[in-house]
């Protein structure tokens, strides 16, 4: 027992040597997720535009220029999970989390904030999106 | 990477957003890629055949206070849904490495087609901002399309 209080020490520290800069998930409300573990780093959920509704040239330019770093990112969020011995029910290490849009974030704060334009966009032939 | 399109419902002079499939991106591990899975484009934006409607009852749990607070942070980031005139111009346009020679999303010239697959996608920016004069002198881009003699 002092031995796997020892060790765990000792990775909480190497973790905080190693910059990882941490969000609780459970503190996103824009997004949904199903999981016993609620971290991921702080530079992949800034990547991540739940909740934003997206114009075209928004969508264009996030698909375009931000895909590659999301990579990078989400590799880190891997490399912490792996570095802090965090695991799944049965014991293997978490390798994914599939995230979701927060329905009641997006259509009862976001989408009604954005009503008049939303409405000029569509009727003016532009596509509005959102990551879901 | 899965995106939907909202859309308008209408019924006289009462319209709702409903939201319908629009375009899914997946990371290919085994070349290192993004590919698009699944673009649909044509249908129309208002009264779209097929579509999902949005929830009606909002679930806070009592968190109003840290939703709103949210939604402040939202609508103040930059490019949000307002149209920019010149926004391909503010930003930083070197290709991405793992993109291919060409941009991943931006659609295929003159394709007529409801979806696009890796098998039949062709790039091509919809603005001029590639840098080729040719491209801007044979295309007409709209928002989402451009249509070039080839």
């Amino acid at each position: 027992m002092a031995e796997a209080l020892e060790i765990q020490e000792i990775q909480d520290e190497f973790l905080r040597e190693a910059g990882f800069n941490l969000t609780d998930l459970r503190n996103q409300i824009q997004l949904m997720y199903w999981s016993e573990q609620h971290f991921i780093t702080q530079g992949l959920i800034e990547l991540l535009p739940f909740g934003e509704i997206l114009s075209d040239i928004r969508f264009y330019s996030y698909v375009d220029y931000s895909l590659d770093e999301l990579i990078s990112k989400a590799n880190q969020t891997l490399l912490y999970w792996r570095l802090s011995g965090i695991t799944q029910y049965d014991g293997t290490p978490v390798t994914q989390l599939s995230l979701f849009y927060n329905e009641t974030f997006l259509w009862h704060y976001s989408a009604p904030s954005y009503q008049e334009e939303i409405h000029s966009q569509l009727q003016s032939g532009h596509r509005v999106r959102f990551l879901s | 990477m899965e995106f939907n399109k909202i859309q308008l419902q209408t019924n006289f002079n009462n319209f709702q957003f409903v939201y319908t499939n629009s375009n899914t991106y997946q990371y290919k591990f085994a070349n290192l890629r993004w590919q698009p899975v699944c673009t649909i484009l044509l249908f129309p934006l208002i009264n779209p055949p097929t579509f999902s409607l949005p929830i009606t009852v909002p679930n806070a749990l009592r968190r109003e206070t840290e939703y709103q607070a949210y939604l402040a942070q939202v609508q103040n980031l930059p490019n949000s849904i307002h149209i920019q005139d010149h926004y391909w111009d503010s930003i930083d346009s070197t290709p991405a490495n793992t993109l291919g020679p060409t941009r991943v999303n931006t659609p295929s010239t003159g394709s007529d087609t409801d979806y696009w697959t890796p098998t039949n996608f062709q790039f091509a920016s919809p603005t001029p901002e590639s840098g080729s004069t040719n491209l801007a002198h044979l295309c007409s881009c709209g928002t989402d399309i451009c249509y070039c003699d080839t």
